[in-house]
């Protein structure tokens, strides 16, 4: 699924109009309708601030939204630069032992 | 199936838009008040969508949107943001109509219709405005080349001559969309509609440009206007007492 996407659903989901989530958020009216319709160049595609602010006023995952948008969190980042040895390994993996090291960590 | 327009009752257009309201109560489990939730109606029960793009217009005249009705959406012109900006009624107008457009003009088996320059989608409609007489104008794009009444008044917008706005079917939908008849007898009962500042609230409150309001009071009966004359009368049997008098 793709962020504009997935920001329609949410919006939707929460009964909002795209000039109600645009004045919560404070952009003009038509940026939310060109988010949701993949219409903005990378230049013009929401920043970090305004993802948070987008996934508070929609009760969304913070994170959800900005992996689709392709942005790492930056927590996530912090991490990576932490345990750079551990990441590139998990990078190596296959998806099969990543579905295994994930079933592992949920059952403890 | 094939339309008229024209001929279309009012009743019928009024169970049309309120059907569509109870939809959406009954989807959302919202109970609608004014201003109507017009953008979700047309969202979650139409299935449009909006997209602001620049639409290209021809001299002396203004394009507010349109329909793109393959790809189920209401494409409005950024051209005019800062219009729509100020004028939030006119913007929720636009939407109400291309929605009457959707939902009882086109036959939706049937999208085909010809081009708008520059799009690369087929419209079927698209609202104008002649600067000149200061109206807006409905254009059938899609029947211009068929019904030589259309193309005479895309010719007539074309030499900038006034035109009389159209009473069309989709201006009754979108006016009854905006202004559902109970919401507002109900928004009406204890109000003094001769008053021109009550009647500014309750556009405000309907979020609908006056002219717009006063239309549908009139259609409803709430109220009487005489053309060039500002007096409100509640009925025309007073404004009949009151030429009486004098």
């Amino acid at each position: 699924m793709k962020f504009g996407e997935r920001l329609r659903a949410l919006r939707q989901g929460k009964n909002l109009s795209q000039r109600d989530l645009a004045v919560q958020v404070g952009v003009n009216f038509t940026y939310i309708s060109k988010i949701e319709n993949e219409k903005l160049d990378f230049a013009q595609f929401p920043g970090e601030e305004l993802i948070r602010k987008l996934a508070k006023a929609l009760e969304a995952d913070e994170d959800e939204l900005l992996i689709l948008a392709e942005k790492v969190p930056e927590r996530i980042k912090k991490r990576v630069m932490e345990r750079p040895d551990a990441f590139r390994k998990f990078a190596e993996l296959d998806d099969k032992d990543i579905d295994r090291l994930l079933d592992e960590i949920d059952d403890k | 199936m094939t339309k008229h327009l024209k001929y279309l009752r009012n009743e019928a257009i009024e169970d049309v838009t309120a059907q569509r309201i109870r939809e959406y109560e009954s989807k959302t489990d919202v109970t609608v008040t004014l201003p109507v939730p017009i953008e979700q109606i047309v969202e979650q029960v139409l299935g449009l969508d909006f997209d602001w793009d620049v639409i290209e217009e021809l001299p002396g005249e203004q394009i507010l949107g349109g329909l793109d009705a393959v790809n189920q959406r209401i494409l409005l012109n950024e051209t005019h943001t800062d219009l729509f900006e100020q004028k939030p009624g006119l913007l929720r107008s636009t939407i109400g109509h291309e929605a009457g457009h959707y939902d009882i003009d086109i036959d939706r088996a049937k999208l085909l219709h010809p081009k708008l320059p520059g799009m690369d989608f087929s419209p079927s409609i698209a609202k104008r405005h002649v600067k000149k007489s200061d109206r807006l104008i409905e254009v059938l794009f899609d029947r211009a080349a068929s019904d030589p009444r259309a193309a005479k008044l895309l010719q007539q917008i074309k030499d900038g001559q006034d035109t009389a706005e159209q009473k069309s079917a989709v201006d009754r939908y979108q006016s009854a969309l905006l202004m559902p008849e109970w919401l507002i007898r109900e928004a009406a009962a204890n109000l003094d509609l001769t008053s021109w500042s009550i009647l500014y609230g309750l556009a405000d409150k309907a979020q609908v440009n006056i002219s717009n309001l006063t239309v549908r009071l009139r259609r409803l009966g709430l109220i009487y206007l005489r053309d060039g004359d500002k007096t409100i009368y509640r009925s025309e049997d007073e404004w009949s007492g009151q030429k009486s008098l004098f």
